[in-house]
């Protein structure tokens, strides 16, 4: 085995634990720790799937399903969840993770884009709800491991069933 | 109490209820079809969407699919997506630009103008085979548009779309009168399900009764993030006729026309300022004030919502079964608008409406837990909507609106007028 290969192999073991932890993270609810995952000007955007069968391209000038600049859009959905006046957030929904990381690259400073494929059960009142696609992330170095400094998901559903939140993805 | 079939009414005492067997039966589903979706006008999508000859997108309508299209000659066509062969569509994209639609079963082709120009072996049809055009692709009954906004009807005897309209009609102009060059779908659909009754999301959308309640934690996230202007909730709702109606209200969240906030900075205030002169220029003042500073819930019966609240959507609903529809929610804004304003337009949007946003789910909610109530009918059989009954004005959180759209329903569905009186 090359020297390279071992780096990279290194690199994927420590970005696949990482998005283990984050599914881990999502499903235990413990939001916090979820938050700190993600860099204070990270991007978290679900485009909407256009009438050509297109995802929407272009956040700033079509309809998504999510989109934040920063993580402070993120910070105002957990905080609406813990006001507990959210009807449609305040009920423990019990979710289910399973995540495929499929692609690492490299790109520059140290960054690196990951491509993941994801399902998501979500139990909720009664009914499961089972969203799927893939995510594109950048991950930024920090310490050891990593942050996420911009998650990009496509839903494949395009079909919404009753509603979409961050944990369901 | 003085009953129709669905409805029970006291006007004397201000008392207005509606059976819950409405949400649930199976038969009065079909019966709406019949009687409501085959007869009234039904929005089936926005000029905007065709811009160019032979542009066109395919829509399911009131169970139909449809091609809504705009032919080489520019006009706007609503035609059936089936072949007139056999049946198979002969447009399987939801979206593009042709001259033509060949069915790929056996390649009959169909101009954009619906004329069926080509069939495999055509020396083997007899003389004058199409000479009638019944061959040619089926056109919808009726097709009119308003303003832009185009609309079908399958029932060809049915009154003209603007007599239809009657008095909703400036209320589109209210949103259509925003831009200076014509206002315009913005990419993308929002397509949810909800496990409910259709009339939920009809009465949800014109409902000014429920915001400080189901969406609290909205209201707490516009207060906390400084995304409120200093201006309360409040106005005035009106039926407008055919059981169209309309909620008109001020409100403390930004409105890309024309109303500023502090979250979008001081730099946006001149944009504000500018958008709002440029209004006040076109449209005089007083107009201009109503447009940017008040906030529109429309429902045109007996599907169409277009809300011109903190962003435009334009939404419509179709059931599946008595508990499950399926929404189509698009985003609207003048074609003209600039790229910070269309920004926070879409910002505005997303942080309300759809699956994903803050109140939508919320409601989404709301529907589902009334639909999981009725259940319970045979002890607790009738909904209430008597709110503000005995007012003289009645205001936004009262419910006038909603009875406008149950006289109108219950008119429709046991083809008995109410009591004429107006609320």
């Amino acid at each position: 085995m090359t020297i390279s290969n071992m780096r990279t192999d290194a690199q994927w073991i420590s970005v696949s634990r990482f998005l283990g932890r984050e599914a881990a993270l999502l499903d235990s609810r413990d939001w916090d720790a979820w938050l700190d995952l993600y860099t204070e000007d990270a991007e978290y955007w679900v485009p909407a799937w256009d009438d050509d069968g297109q995802p929407t391209a272009n956040p700033q000038r079509e309809i998504s399903l999510i989109y934040y600049p920063n993580r402070g859009g993120l910070e105002d959905r957990v905080f609406r969840i813990r006001t507990g006046r959210s009807a449609s957030a305040n009920q423990a929904t019990r979710t289910c993770h399973s995540v495929q990381l499929l692609q690492v690259e490299e790109t520059a400073n140290g960054r690196v884009r990951a491509r993941a494929n994801w399902n998501v059960h979500s139990f909720q009142e009664g009914r499961t709800i089972l969203y799927y696609g893939w995510s594109d992330y950048e991950l930024t170095p920090d310490g050891d491991g990593w942050r996420i400094s911009k998650r990009k998901s496509l839903v494949l559903n395009d079909i919404a069933d009753t509603m979409l939140d961050f944990y369901m993805i | 109490m003085p009953q129709n079939a669905y409805i029970m009414e006291d006007r004397a005492r201000g008392l207005f209820k509606v059976a819950r067997t409405a949400f649930v039966s199976s038969s009065l589903l079909a019966l709406e079809q019949e009687r409501i979706f085959d007869r009234c006008w039904l929005y089936l999508g926005h000029e905007s969407e065709l811009a160019k000859p032979g542009d066109f997108v395919t829509r399911a309508i009131a169970g139909r699919n449809l091609i809504f299209n705009r032919d080489s000659k520019g006009v706007v066509n609503a035609f059936y997506n089936t072949c007139t062969h056999r049946g198979a569509f002969v447009c399987r994209e939801a979206k593009g630009n042709s001259k033509l639609f060949q069915c790929f079963y056996h390649g009959w082709a169909f101009s954009n103008e619906g004329a069926l120009i080509d069939q495999p072996g055509k020396d083997a049809y007899c003389e004058g085979f199409n000479d009638n055009g019944a061959s040619n692709l089926a056109r919808v009954g009726r097709l009119e548009n308003y303003r832009g906004f185009y609309f079908i009807n399958f029932d060809r005897g049915a009154i003209r779309l603007d007599e239809y309209l009657g008095d909703a009609r400036p209320f589109i102009d209210l949103v259509a009168d925003q831009a200076e060059t014509g206002m315009e779908i913005i990419g993308g659909t929002q397509q949810y399900a909800i496990d409910a009754n259709w009339k939920l999301l009809t009465e949800n959308s014109i409902d000014g009764y429920h915001a400080a309640t189901t969406h609290a934690t909205y209201m707490d996230y516009l207060g906390n993030s400084g995304a409120l202007a200093r201006v309360g909730m409040s106005g005035g709702a009106h039926a407008l006729g055919n059981g169209h109606a309309v909620i008109e209200y001020s409100s403390p969240w930004g409105r890309p026309i024309a109303q500023w906030v502090p979250t979008w900075g001081e730099a946006a205030k001149q944009d504000v300022a500018d958008i709002k002169a440029r209004l006040v220029a076109r449209a005089g003042p007083q107009k201009a004030e109503r447009m940017s500073s008040l906030n529109r819930n429309l429902l045109i019966f007996p599907n169409l919502i277009i809300n011109d609240v903190m962003a435009i959507t334009v939404r419509t609903f179709y059931p599946l079964s008595p508990d499950r529809m399926t929404v189509n929610a698009w985003a609207m804004g003048p074609r003209e608008e600039n790229v910070a304003m269309r920004e926070r337009r879409l910002f505005n949007f997303l942080e309300f409406l759809g699956p994903g946003g803050f109140a939508t789910p919320d409601d989404v909610e709301a529907l589902e837990m009334c639909q999981r109530g009725y259940k319970n009918i045979q002890a607790v059989g009738w909904n209430d909507i008597s709110k503000g009954m005995l007012r003289e004005k009645p205001g936004t959180n009262d419910e006038s609106q909603m009875r406008a759209f149950w006289r109108q329903w219950n008119m429709l569905m046991t083809q008995t007028p109410m009591e004429a009186a107006a609320e």
